[in-house]
Parts: C-alpha cells; sequence; structure tokens
C-alpha cells in the first residue's frame, strides 16, 4: 500500500512534467504562427520501462516530440524573391556552422547581388551560391535560375532519408545529425512568388491546451488523494485511542 | 512552464511588430512612390533536452530527441519592390518610372533616391521634390516655357509658345543591386547602405532601367485587403498567445494548488 502510493507519485508528478512540456511546444508552435516554414511539433506519449539503479522495474510514460514535416498552406505575394517548396524538399544554405537546410524562402539580395536568407547566410545552388546579377530573373519549377535570360545556376533542392535525424536549429534552419543521408529531391518544385506558411493549426493547438490543462489538474488531484490517504494513514496508524 | 510563458511572449511582440508595419503600409496607401514592408519572421533556439540518436542506459537508441524551442524573433523587415499602379495626374512635372530604378536627390549635400516622381518648382526654375530638394542633374526651367515635354527615354525639353526649344536635359536614373536593402529615411527618400550596394546610373529604357512616363505618379503598391486579412491574422495570432500565456497561468495556479 505505502509502496503503491509512492508509485503513483512518482507518475502523478512525472505526468505533470510531462505537461508542462506539451505546453511549452503548444506555445512555441503558437508564437510561429505566422513564421514561414515553421513546421509544427506533436507530443506523443508512449510507454516506457523505467530501471531503477536497484534493479527494480517499473512502466512508467514517456514523452516523444514528432516534428510534423506536412505541407504548409502557400501564399502568392509576387515577391520574385519568395520562393515555396512544393512537395518534399529543402533549400540548402551555407552558413558559418556548415550545411543547413530550410524551407522558409523569404530571401533577400546582397550587396553582391548573392540569393541570401534574411541573415545573410547564402542560398546554394549546384554551382555554388546562386548570384542574381541582373534585373531580370526567373526561376523555374525544376529550380532553375534564369538571369536576364540566361541559365545561370541551379537551385540545389534536397531531402533527406530520416527526417527525424532533422534537428531544428532555430531561425528556420535545420542541420542533419547522426548518419543522416542527404538524398535527391525528386517529388519538389519550386514556386517563385510564394511564400509557404508554417503549418500550424490555432484550433489544434488551442484544443490541445484544453486537454494538457485539465490532465494537469487531474494529476494535481491523484497527487492530494494520495497526500489524503498518507494524512489519513498517519493519523490512523498513529493514534491509541481509534 | 516558465520558458512557455516566455515563448508567447516572444509570440505577442512579433505580432505586434507585424501590426505597426501593417499600420505603417495602411497609412501610406495613397503616398506616391511608396513600397511596402513586411515582417519576416525565424523561430528562436531550442534547448535539446534529450537528443536523438543518443544511448540510452539499456543500450537502445533515442529515435527522437526533445527539443523544445524559444519562440519566435522577427528577422528582418523587408521592403517589397514590386511595381505600384499608374495614376494620370495631367501634371507635366509627374513623373512615373515603369521598371527598376530611382530618381535621385540631393539634400543637405547628401544623396537620396527616391520613386516618388511628382515633382514641381523652385522660385528659381528648379526641379524640386515636395520638400524642395533638386532633382539631380540639376535643371532649371527657363523662364517663358509653356510646355514640358519627357519622352519615354529621359528627354526633357522646355518649349515655349512660339514651339522654340529652350533649353533640354536628360533625366537619368540609378539602380541598386539590392534595393530591399535601401534604408528608408522617411519624405519618400531611401538612402544607400551597404546591403543595397553602390547605384549604379543609366539612361531610362536601357540596361535594364525602366521607362518613364509623363503626367502619371505610382501609387503605392500596398493592397489594401491584402493588409486588412493580414490584420486579422495579425490579431488572431496575438490572442492565441495570450491564450497560451493564460493557461500557462492556470497551470502554474494548479501547481500552486499542490501545497495546502
Amino acid at each position: 500500500m505505502f509502496i503503491q502510493n509512492r508509485i503513483g507519485l512518482i507518475e502523478s508528478v512525472e505526468s505533470m512534467l510531462n505537461q508542462e512540456r506539451r505546453m511549452e511546444q503548444s506555445t512555441n508552435n503558437l508564437a510561429n504562427v505566422n513564421t514561414a516554414g515553421y513546421k509544427k511539433e506533436n507530443t506523443a506519449f508512449s510507454e516506457m520501462l523505467f530501471t531503477a539503479a536497484s534493479g527494480g522495474q517499473r512502466v512508467g510514460k514517456a514523452i516523444k516530440i514528432i516534428t510534423d514535416h506536412a505541407q504548409g498552406s502557400t501564399e502568392t505575394t509576387g515577391n520574385p524573391l519568395d520562393l515555396a517548396i512544393a512537395g518534399d524538399g529543402y533549400f540548402k544554405i551555407q552558413t558559418a556552422g556548415g550545411i543547413r537546410y530550410t524551407r522558409a524562402g523569404e530571401f533577400t539580395r546582397d550587396s553582391q547581388g548573392q540569393l541570401t536568407t534574411p541573415n545573410g547566410d547564402p542560398v546554394l545552388g549546384l554551382g555554388g551560391p546562386v548570384m542574381i546579377n541582373g534585373q531580370n530573373f526567373q526561376i523555374q519549377p525544376n529550380g532553375e535560375v534564369f538571369v536576364d535570360g540566361q541559365l545561370a545556376n541551379r537551385l540545389d533542392v534536397v531531402t533527406v532519408d530520416n527526417k527525424a535525424l532533422l534537428e531544428k536549429e532555430g531561425r528556420n534552419l535545420y542541420r542533419l545529425i547522426g548518419n543522416g543521408q542527404e538524398i535527391a529531391a525528386e517529388q519538389a518544385t519550386v514556386k517563385q512568388g510564394v511564400v509557404e506558411k508554417s503549418n500550424v493549426n490555432t484550433v489544434l493547438e488551442m484544443t490541445e491546451m484544453i486537454s494538457l490543462q485539465r490532465d494537469y489538474e487531474a494529476q494535481q488531484k491523484l497527487i492530494r488523494t494520495i497526500d489524503d490517504i498518507d494524512v489519513e494513514a498517519i493519523r490512523k496508524v498513529g493514534s491509541l485511542t481509534p | 512552464m516558465i520558458r512557455s510563458l516566455y515563448s508567447a511572449r516572444t509570440g505577442m511582440n512579433g505580432q505586434q511588430m507585424q501590426l505597426d508595419v501593417i499600420s505603417n503600409n495602411l497609412a501610406n496607401v495613397n503616398t506616391a512612390g511608396f513600397k511596402k514592408s513586411r515582417v519576416q519572421f525565424e523561430d528562436l533556439l531550442y534547448q535539446n533536452i534529450r537528443a536523438a540518436g543518443t544511448q540510452t542506459a539499456d543500450g537502445g537508441q533515442v529515435p527522437t530527441g526533445i527539443q523544445v524551442g524559444m519562440g519566435v524573433r522577427p528577422t528582418s523587415v523587408a521592403k517589397i519592390f514590386t511595381q505600384g499602379d499608374y495614376s494620370e495626374t495631367g501634371n507635366d512635372l509627374d513623373w512615373a518610372i515603369e521598371g527598376q530604378g530611382f530618381f535621385q536627390i540631393i539634400k543637405n549635400g547628401q544623396e537620396y533616391y527616391t520613386r516618388a516622381g511628382a515633382f514641381s518648382r523652385d522660385s528659381e526654375g528648379y526641379i524640386v521634390t515636395g520638400n524642395g530638394d533638386r532633382l539631380q542633374p540639376e535643371f532649371a526651367i527657363p523662364q517663358g516655357t509653356t510646355t514640358l515635354a519627357l519622352d519615354g527615354s529621359g528627354n526633357l525639353t522646355a518649349i515655349d509658345s512660339q514651339q522654340n526649344i529652350l533649353a533640354s536635359t536628360q533625366i537619368t536614373l540609378h539602380d541598386f543591386i539590392n534595393p530591399a536593402g535601401l534604408k528608408s529615411v522617411g519624405e519618400n527618400l531611401f538612402m544607400e547602405t551597404e546591403a543595397s550596394g553602390a547605384p549604379t546610373e543609366g539612361t531610362p529604357g536601357s540596361d535594364g532601367f525602366g521607362t518613364l512616363s509623363q503626367r502619371y505618379v505610382e501609387t503605392s503598391n500596398v493592397n489594401v485587403t491584402e493588409e486588412l486579412v493580414n490584420m486579422i491574422i495579425t490579431q488572431r495570432a496575438y490572442e492565441v498567445n495570450s491564450k497560451a500565456i493564460q493557461t500557462s497561468d492556470r497551470l502554474l495556479e494548479i501547481a500552486n494548488g499542490l501545497v495546502r
């Protein structure tokens, strides 16, 4: 009875902490509801076997965070420097820390005419950084960049073999970790003058917040109940005159 | 939990900035040559609570890590240099640029660039902006001019009532590799920056420069419907972020309720 109580307490506390993490994910999703190319994160719970140092085992709850790479809605802006990828693919960006991937195509040009992210990191093409030194330029669905009617470069649009190894770095960038491999993006087409919006659904996030708040509340009640049982036990067992 | 309070705050701040930019766009809907702006957002740093691919205690591998994002941040407010509409005014000194390019102005010895081609003349006959700053290269309209003719490639001729040519000049335009990098200084003027690159001078209608049309002004490129839709989106985004703060607060309240 006493031992079971303790496990209940541990599990309730774990659950409360997990709901807090869920809250943090939802908030981050909501904060990025207008961030171009943002991919929302879902939380999932699974059962996990915990092994204590003493050798005892217990089945508990583990949280998993899964980035939802579904396509976001697109908005036509008419700005020639806005590029969106339809289908599975990423733009390759050269940063000081190495190659990064992004779907946020709100690009700009620097003073040399290089196509860059708003942070100034160059966008890579098959022939190195994409230079746009001309008045008119078109980007074809296959990524070919035409400057003043001449083929100048081709955007290097790639994807990865395992999306789970694509880690978010902030600044709308992803980095490839572990043994993740870059592979050719066969399904991807580039659209010019279009921005991919974030794929956050506010309705889902709101219901997520309602549900996690209630779960949190329920776990709090559980902890208080366990506490009540303990109080009762201490009072009754400890008193000489019942 | 405190993290989610801060993330929601960054969300609200970002939306507020978006609203500021939308308001400025809407305020300038009738400003000649005005170019709308847009806020670009990026997600902030991620905190790795458990990295993917690391070994677990029993020799397995963590398939997906736990990363908690810290909210959002506006990266830049980019000017969108799409073409505005043209409106006919009938005024000889209203010039619209059809295509790329800027007029050059000198104000207090400093060069500025503008697309607002609604000029007038000062007491000495020079062509000036609404604020009295001279168009470069300077040109004084001679006394007795009855007609001022400007063709598409920038040849400006002053003609008197007897059809005699009193004076003529070539109006030039300037362009930048990256116009979005120009700095807005108000009064419809832009200033060269390191990000915009150095200006190149050219004749209208050649080398990619736009042509000039007399008696037209370029209106702002602000699309009211688009801005109003963005305003609704911004308001709702602000609202959901405030709800996230409310929920975080409620969770904290529940946690506080643990101790009686």
